[in-house]
């Protein structure tokens, strides 16, 4: 009769874990829902990214609501804010911060660090690919290791850590496409779509109205941490693992052994797309009140996770064969059940 | 017994009624699935043994090969259940099959995987019982694994196609008819043939009616040369070296259904020589030309296919063949033939002898028009003669490049055909005089002297220098 009780306890320590992490989600979800409307999915799987310790990449046409979600995701966290407009003579000190020549209080001289926009815990670059490669490159350290480097002094940046950057995929002139080293530093890349017609009446309401969506802080650093902790006890099996990483092999063209992956694909997913796998899904699990990842959960962030970790040649792109198809194309190939 | 071990056998135990009603529909689909196999790869093999055995009259009860191929079908069967009896889902197979039933996010394989680990973490338990909670408020009596569908269409068919041919396979022995009728096809050797054409002989010989009067080839009938006409056809026969596959031919066993009869369509060449021989008032001729062809009646042409066999083997030209011939010539059984007939039976005898494919000359009497060269891109016939040369304007067209869109070739295909045609050639042989055997064996002489290492003569140092200023004065003077 020892087996029941201990059963319940577990039970219920668990539960209060997960019912924690649900209600957070379930409050940044509502907040974020006041000021920008519709794309339900879009928002879930930024705020996903969010708890699973990833960076965002949003992508979409001018006039979607990029920066508008960003910042309201922003405004929903208690947490240091900056924005980087990122523009084509922006310089890596702009970003980082840089060493002044001040004086001091008795008239003395001395080199000081002024910091960059970088160093805060939510950081918006705004069309990122408008930035040079150098500007972009100078986000790297950034964004894996959590810290910078200026001149001789290591900075780390204040946790949690996100970025959340936009670009627009339409305009290329004047803009930079982020190197593969950069790309695979996000742990999603999200398209952002069209609203859905019944969706423009509120979102002109909104933007066009008297009254501004007042939008507060519900979650702060602290308490995003404690989730992550939890995100990070969630159990994966060895049979969803390698369906995880079958599906990031099947992405590379030496190994796979699919025929349209070999033709289009000049680069696959590195083992960042595994670990991107794997947190989103531990996140997706969590969220739906299960404590270990199914296949299901895997397969639901193969998209958002792999899309931006392929590199495809000409032949893809003159044959109009993008991320997406490929990746539905290996979802539909790999079997879940691999013995 | 450890946790570990607990948690494993409750779930195994939750897991074993879905595990036998797994193992129910593992047999039942193994056997549905190797009916509907069955039932297209035994008809199939049946027919194609029938089949086999129709057209090569191999001599095989066809009921026996029915039922081998029935016998292996039905042990493959049985191997096939024998293997699905024992073999029995494992676990993770059984708690998949539930997942797929009852959710989709593989909770009870989860389950198990966990509660088979040695380490089981807190997260872990709490999904192990996860699973056990689904297993328990599951009914598992909804759990009905897929059974495949019996293809009702192809056991049908495939059952019409065994009972007919189970049906043929005891209807065609008791027809004797039919396989004597398929008898025909059959190898049969020439003795046999010449035997029961012997039998056959006073039939033939009322059948074939005589020659009409009018014609001047036939030869009057000499029943003192028939002893000497029966043993040179023999010969012949015998060194034409007829085969037995030849025999076969329906070309030359007279098959064919304008030159067969009713008393001819057994019949062979050598059974065939020794009826001409018997019957003293059948000539022996070549075939006229195909213009005489139409003026000739139904009787010379039986005439002329009982003795096509015959001088077919003369072409063979041995020596005992031409003598049997020149035999029965002096013997006046044959009348000399014409000047006309020699060459056509030279041109056949070349015909045969040729090597295929190599050196055949196109026959002059089927030539055609040279094709038109007048190159366009519509392939339409020009104006210009089809002379092969494009006709008499000034440019012409150069062959495989098109004349409108550049660096595009098109290829000119010009349709073609070689045929073995009708050649004659001659080589005539005639005994070397004494001057010419002598001079020819002084060539060989000659020849043979001088094989074998050639000397070069090297001049000394010397004679090398004067050789040398020669050459350069001569060079000098000369420019």
């Amino acid at each position: 009769m020892q087996q029941p009780i201990d059963m319940k306890q577990e039970l219920q320590s668990v539960t209060a874990l997960m019912n924690e992490f649900q209600r957070a989600f379930q409050a940044l979800r509502n907040e974020v829902r006041k000021n920008f409307v519709g794309q339900e999915t879009l928002v879930d799987d930024v705020l996903t990214a969010l708890f699973a310790e990833g960076h965002v990449l949003l992508e979409g046409v001018p006039g979607l609501g990029k920066t508008l979600l960003a910042r309201t995701l922003a405004a929903s966290l208690q947490l240091s804010y900056e924005r980087i407009q990122c523009t084509p003579d922006l310089m890596p000190a702009d970003i980082l911060g840089c060493m002044t020549f001040e004086e001091t209080d008795h008239g003395a001289h001395k080199l000081a660090y002024r910091q960059g926009p970088v160093v805060a815990n939510f950081v918006l670059v705004d069309e990122i690919n408008r930035a040079t490669p150098k500007t972009q490159s100078a986000l790297l350290e950034a964004m894996q290791e959590g810290q910078i480097t200026v001149g001789t002094r290591t900075i780390p940046l204040p946790q949690p850590n996100i970025f959340i950057a936009t670009q627009n995929p339409v305009e290329q002139e004047g803009t930079y496409p982020l190197p593969e080293a950069q790309l695979d530093r996000f742990l999603v890349k999200l398209k952002v779509h069209y609203p859905k017609p019944q969706e423009y009446h509120r979102i002109i309401q909104q933007t066009t109205g008297v009254q501004e969506p007042q939008i507060g802080a519900v979650l702060d650093g602290e308490r995003i941490l404690s989730i992550r902790k939890t995100i990070r006890q969630v159990e994966v099996t060895e049979r969803v693992l390698n369906y995880a990483i079958n599906l990031v092999v099947a992405s590379q063209p030496q190994n796979s052994t699919l025929d349209l992956v070999r033709s289009h694909v000049i680069l696959g997913a590195s083992p960042r797309g595994v670990q991107a796998l794997v947190k989103t899904a531990k996140v997706r699990a969590l969220l739906d009140g299960r404590t270990s990842v199914s296949c299901r959960d895997i397969r639901d962030g193969a998209y958002s996770a792999l899309r931006h970790r392929m590199m495809l040649n000409f032949s893809a792109v003159s044959s109009k064969v993008t991320q997406d198809s490929i990746i539905e194309a290996i979802l539909d190939k790999v079997p879940e059940v691999m013995d | 017994m450890t946790d570990k071990n607990l948690l494993c056998e409750v779930l195994c135990e939750q897991l074993l009624p879905a595990r036998q009603r797994l193992h129910q529909s593992w047999i039942k689909n193994g056997l549905i699935r190797a009916l509907n196999r069955l039932m297209w790869i035994i008809p199939v093999l049946s027919l194609a043994g029938f089949v086999y055995i129709w057209i090569t009259e191999s001599g095989q009860n066809i009921k026996e090969v029915l039922f081998v191929i029935l016998f292996a079908g039905l042990l493959w069967t049985g191997i096939v259940c024998l293997w699905v009896w024992f073999h029995r889902p494992d676990w993770p197979e059984v708690a998949c099959h539930i997942d797929q039933a009852t959710n989709g996010h593989n909770l009870v394989a989860i389950a198990y995987e966990h509660s088979c680990l040695e380490s089981v973490s807190l997260f872990a338990r709490v999904a192990i019982w996860r699973g056990l909670d689904l297993l328990n408020s599951a009914d598992m009596d909804r759990f009905k694994p897929a059974i495949i569908p019996v293809q009702k269409w192809r056991v049908a068919c495939g059952g019409m196609v065994l009972v007919l041919l189970w049906g043929l396979s005891l209807w065609i022995p008791s027809r004797t008819d039919i396989l004597g009728g398929s008898q025909n096809n059959r190898i049969v050797s020439a003795d046999s043939i010449a035997d029961s054409m012997l039998q056959n002989q006073p039939q033939q010989m009322q059948s074939v009616s005589p020659p009409p009067a009018g014609q001047p080839r036939v030869l009057s009938q000499q029943a003192s040369n028939k002893s000497v006409l029966d043993e040179a056809m023999q010969n012949i026969t015998k060194l034409a070296g007829l085969s037995n596959k030849s025999l076969s031919s329906p070309e030359q066993a007279g098959t064919q259904p304008s030159q067969a009869t009713p008393t001819q369509s057994g019949g062979g060449v050598s059974a065939r020589s020794e009826e001409s021989s018997k019957k003293e008032n059948i000539a022996v001729r070549p075939p006229s030309k195909p213009d005489k062809a139409g003026k000739m009646s139904e009787q010379t042409m039986q005439q002329e296919n009982i003795s096509n066999a015959p001088q077919k083997g003369v072409a063979g030209k041995s020596p005992d063949a031409e003598s049997d011939i020149k035999a029965l010539m002096a013997a006046g059984g044959i009348e000399e033939l014409s000047e006309q007939d020699d060459a056509y039976w030279d041109r056949q005898q070349q015909q045969q002898n040729a090597p295929s494919g190599i050196g055949q000359k196109p026959e002059l009497s089927d030539r055609q028009s040279a094709p038109n060269r007048e190159l366009g891109l519509s392939g339409k016939p020009g104006d210009k003669a089809g002379d092969g040369r494009g006709g008499p304007g000034m440019i012409k067209k150069s062959r495989a490049t098109a004349s409108a869109l550049s660096a595009t070739t098109i290829p000119v295909q010009v349709k073609g055909q070689t045929q073995p045609g009708k050649s004659k050639s001659y080589t005539q042989s005639l005994p070397l005089s004494a001057t010419e055997s002598a001079g020819t064996t002084y060539d060989q002489a000659y020849n043979a002297a001088s094989e074998g290492d050639i000397s070069v003569y090297i001049p000394d140092s010397q004679w090398n220098s004067t050789i040398e200023k020669y050459f350069l004065n001569l060079r000098k003077a000369n420019f």
